[in-house]
């Protein structure tokens, strides 16, 4: 079976800086892929390049059948793929229940004349926006906080209502930018446990992770970059003997005299 | 019936206040909700009334149909001068849609269609069944304006498309991010700001009798965004206190009329030091 998400190639250059260098990687359906590697490795370069913020210099992204590689980033969300970002960027002065509400953009059709007149459509879908937004504030444990202005919410919570906003647009595929960065333990664990929920549901899932202890029991593959290039990509057991790997995290080795 | 609780001195008042609630209300989507600096407002302002003028004047066009027609003109004129809004941001924009305000003028000033710097006399007055609407009838008709244009603009901000303006002026990238194509979005402000705009434009032509290059200078632009940062951007009534407010502020002080820019200013400076949310920013509106 054909992979949903596959890169082919894909270089991404920053004036002479190479961020990507002939990147081949893909994400099965439903899978749960982890994607580590040292700072600078070109992750969240990856991340952006998938999402259409960034044109690659040379090979292109699939998404299912279809080369995404020069669509507008809002056309690459509305076929199904959703993001989060390593700072959360959720929209501060909105309160939670609009930013998941913003998130519905792509999965409703009211337009400007329904809002004006009051069509049909606009109150169904009013509607359907409340009930939806109360399920997914309750699927990562928002609800108490619907009313709450986004801005004031603490770091956890940011990542909760970024999640909340990415499904909100029913992706088929969902990157996740160091989900579990700068949290506490159980913070974390509330995360993670997030992530198993939607990975359940059928939504295949790449996900950036510092921690490697956390991305080893999470993913079903890691695929590991260094300086832009892909240098593993396998189980969490095989990557982490893989050498080069671990000359990328500790350095060479120097022989004891 | 409004002859006889107000005189004619305040139903024109009424009249300006409501015209104002229009052009304010409406810079309030572009600048306010959906972010996108304006302080070029008075063009569409200019761009109706001119509107309105050409074709009651040339073509005997009555208000009842040269004001949706100006509407339609300046919205598309919207969808154009929102343009630039894709390519720059912030300052930058402000200064462009400067520009654009001062081009506009120019064109009026400089064109035949538009009189030059003789403006377009002889516009008729509004009638209704007959009869020559009066300064009652005037002020009704700017009030039935404002409040059409306070609705629509309330109905926009509490649907989809107003959730997807908020979204563009919060995080342009992350709104692009989750589906939102911010292009449309900011270029649909642009154009429904200008429709309402232009509308209001109209109601002035026919009222004043006469356009002129002045009527729409960068002053009238600048007073407009006064309103919006006055009363509060991005709020339900702050473009409604803001207007009320710098338009009955000058009348009351018009011993004071050479130094309207002057005050307009300095209320900006002190509005943007210790109240930047405006009046009203302190109570956000609760929607729904």
């Amino acid at each position: 079976m054909a992979p949903m998400l596959a890169l082919q190639g894909v270089t991404v250059q920053f004036g002479g800086l190479t961020a990507l260098s002939a990147v081949t990687l893909d994400v099965p359906e439903g899978g749960l892929v982890g994607l580590i590697g040292p700072n600078g490795a070109g992750k969240t370069t990856l991340f952006n390049t998938v999402t259409g913020l960034v044109r690659p210099a040379a090979g292109q992204v699939m998404f299912g059948d279809m080369v995404i590689t020069a669509l507008r980033p809002s056309r690459i969300a509305a076929l199904g793929i959703a993001r989060t970002f390593q700072t959360p960027r959720v929209f501060r002065t909105l309160t939670v229940e609009r930013n998941v509400e913003a998130g519905l953009h792509t999965r409703t059709r009211e337009g400007v004349l329904d809002a004006v007149v009051g069509s049909p459509r606009s109150r169904r879908e009013h509607e359907q926006v409340r009930a939806r937004v109360n399920e997914l504030l309750a699927f990562v444990g928002l609800e108490e906080r619907a009313q709450a202005l986004a801005g004031s919410l603490a770091l956890p919570d940011l990542r909760r209502l970024e999640i909340a906003r990415a499904l909100a647009a029913e992706p088929r595929l969902l990157l996740l930018d160091e989900p579990a960065s700068g949290m506490d333990q159980s913070d974390m664990r509330a995360v993670m446990a997030i992530v198993r929920k939607i990975h359940a549901a059928g939504i295949a899932l790449l996900v950036i992770e510092h921690n490697m202890q956390i991305v080893m029991r999470l993913a079903e593959r890691i695929v590991v970059l260094d300086l832009g290039v892909k240098i593993a990509d396998g189980t969490p057991e095989a990557v982490e003997r893989n050498a080069s790997v671990i000359e990328a995290y500790l350095g060479q080795a120097v022989p004891v005299p | 019936m409004l002859d006889f609780l107000l005189g004619p001195y305040a139903l024109t008042l009424l009249m300006l206040i409501s015209i104002n609630i229009t052009l304010a209300a409406s810079l309030n989507l572009i600048t306010g909700y959906a972010g996108q600096v304006s302080i070029g407002h008075a063009a569409f302002y200019a761009i109706g009334a001119y509107t309105a003028a050409i074709l009651s004047t040339a073509f005997g066009w009555s208000f009842w149909l040269t004001l949706p027609a100006a509407a339609l003109v300046t919205f598309a004129s919207g969808l154009i001068i929102g343009a630039p809004s894709l390519r720059v941001e912030h300052d930058f924009l402000a200064i462009v849609t400067l520009g654009l305000g001062l081009v506009v003028q120019g064109l009026a000033l400089n064109l035949n269609i538009t009189g030059g710097p003789y403006g377009i006399s002889g516009i008729p007055r509004i009638e209704l069944f007959g009869h020559q609407l009066g300064l009652a009838g005037y002020a009704l008709t700017g009030v039935v304006l404002a409040a059409i244009t306070l609705t629509v603009v309330r109905r926009i901000m509490t649907s989809r498309p107003g959730t997807a303006l908020m979204a563009v002026r919060e995080d342009p990238l992350a709104a692009e991010v989750i589906g939102i194509d911010t292009a449309r979005y900011k270029v649909l402000a642009f154009a429904i700001g200008a429709l309402f705009a232009g509308a209001a434009g109209s109601l002035y032509a026919h009222y004043a009798t006469f356009v002129g290059h002045d009527s729409f200078s960068l002053g009238t632009s600048i007073a407009v965004l006064s309103m919006v940062v006055v009363g509060g951007m991005g709020t339900q009534w702050g473009p409604v206190v803001g207007a009320v407010l710098l338009t009955l502020i000058p009348e009351l002080m018009r011993f004071t009329a050479a130094y309207r820019m002057l005050l307009y200013g300095l209320l900006l400076v002190l509005m943007m030091r210790y109240l930047p949310q405006g009046l009203l920013g302190a109570f956000p509106a609760r929607r729904r």
